[in-house]
């Protein structure tokens, strides 16, 4: 039963039995795992406020062959992203954030690309003003990340490029089409989101412009990912409609 | 063969939807009751249902009680211009055991927790809005607090306690509610936060030491 140290972020805790807390993490060397943190309600010295959501911690946990849930002995806080959620909405963005992770990411699947990924993530709502855009950015490369992205620059009929015109896109079909070949009840993709997306993906979090990103641009680009992750994970987005109801 | 007869499996599996209840303490504590007398046992199960059947949660504050509102709204000496807002029932009873505040309480049923689909529709927030707003004119005529104990232009509410718990969720359904309640032109407060007494900077964390250092006070 070896004892396992790993740099790590909290995606959801909970209250567990008599004392203790059911924590969620994504470890950086083991991937995503769930464990029991004993006495973590009764008592904070082995983790204080370590084991709050979205934390960035140093994780020290033993793993027990056969057990899906690990043991954690003791976490140390590198990041608490406590500045992140100045108000109810940002939360519920970092709520679906966790969620999403929760859900894309296999257990027990290291994923270095993931781990910077949703620590990139936190760090832009740290310093953003506006949720949109980091969490745009995480919705985007969660599904990239995921192996879902649909083509979104050509006619996935025709073949002809869309250039500046809007693209249409139904989830099922997994492609984008062109205006003379679209069909009834498909979702808009305007020309900007589409250029976004593939800014998105050539740049870093940080280098993107926030000044360029609108509301409505967040709200059709993340509905259309959304679609995506619900259509292929089989499962309705708990956080999607509040944080709908909240914009 | 089963390895307990029926009855016992059953009560078991019923003790084990309880909180903090594996099977081996479901079990020991099945075993526990059967080897008490009858009427113990028939005290016991009186007990919980008349609790059960009894108790309501107050039209005011949400609080449980017997009645159609409970012993603090009720009460004459209470401070109705304090109301401290508490995630659930059982937190009024460890703020009363400080005997340190005299205000009204208001409870929430929860928390705002995403991941959970629990929204602000889901706690009770528009009945403090309207306890808030019920000192005005324009307070519908159901939601007017009662006399000497929850309001009347002379006891005017001045104040709202947040204390919910200092966790993300905690501080998500803190954040939410000040924004609403600040315009009605009502102070703001929440509860301290930082070292606990007999506590110990060594194993204090760094998020925690920052909460305190931002909450100190001159001496």
């Amino acid at each position: 039963m070896p004892l396992v140290e790993s740099e790590a972020i909290i995606l959801r805790s909970r209250a567990w039995g008599e004392a203790d807390k059911l924590v969620s993490f994504l470890s950086r060397a083991r991937g995503r795992l769930r464990g029991i943190a004993p006495s973590a309600r009764r008592s904070r010295r082995r983790f204080g406020a370590a084991l709050e959501p979205l934390s960035h911690v140093r994780l020290w946990f033993f793993e027990r062959e056969g057990r899906e849930l690990v043991r954690l002995s003791q976490s140390e806080l590198i990041e608490g992203f406590w500045d992140a959620r100045g108000d109810y909405q940002r939360s519920l963005a970092l709520s679906q954030v966790a969620e999403l992770a929760e859900l894309l990411l296999p257990e027990r699947e290291p994923s270095d690309k993931a781990f910077r990924l949703l620590l990139a993530t936190l760090e832009g709502f740290k310093g953003a003003e506006s949720i949109w855009l980091p969490l745009a950015y995480f919705q985007l490369w969660s599904v990239r990340l995921a192996g879902w992205l649909p083509g979104l620059q050509e006619c996935g009929r025709c073949g002809k490029s869309l250039g500046d015109e809007p693209g249409y896109f139904s989830v099922d079909r997994g492609r984008a089409f062109c205006r003379g070949c679209r069909l009834p009840g498909m979702r808009t993709l305007g020309a900007a989101s589409r250029r976004t997306v593939v800014e998105m993906l050539e740049k870093p979090l940080p280098k993107l412009s926030p000044e360029a990103w609108d509301r409505r641009r967040a709200a059709e680009l993340g509905a259309l990912l959304l679609d995506v992750i619900e259509y292929h994970a089989e499962h309705k987005l708990t956080t999607r409609e509040l944080l709908d109801e909240k914009a | 063969m089963k390895e307990l007869p029926e009855p016992i499996a059953r009560l078991v599996d019923e003790l084990k939807r309880l909180p903090g209840f594996g099977q081996k303490s479901a079990t020991r504590l099945a075993f526990h009751l059967l080897r008490q007398p009858a009427e113990d046992v028939e005290r016991l199960a009186e007990a919980i249902l008349a609790a059960k059947r009894s108790l309501r949660t107050c039209s005011i504050c949400h609080n449980l009680t017997d009645q159609e509102t409970c012993e603090f709204c009720r009460a004459e000496g209470r401070n109705g211009k304090q109301i401290c807002v508490v995630e659930a029932a059982q937190d009024i009873v460890n703020v009363e055991k400080t005997r340190h505040y005299q205000g009204l309480y208001h409870v929430l049923g929860g928390l705002l927790a995403p991941l959970e689909g629990v929204g602000p529709e889901q706690l009770n927030i528009q009945s403090l809005l309207k306890r808030l707003c019920a000192q005005g004119a324009s307070a519908p005529e159901a939601h007017q607090p009662r006399a000497g104990a929850s309001g009347g232009e002379g006891n005017r509410v001045e104040e709202v306690i947040l204390a919910t718990n200092p966790t993300a969720e905690g501080d998500a359904t803190a954040l939410y509610l000040a924004k609403l309640v600040k315009p009605l032109g009502v102070r703001v407060t929440r509860l301290a936060m930082g070292i606990p007494l007999g506590g110990e900077l060594e194993y204090a964390d760094s998020v925690t030491l920052q909460h305190a250092l931002d909450g100190r006070r001159e001496l």
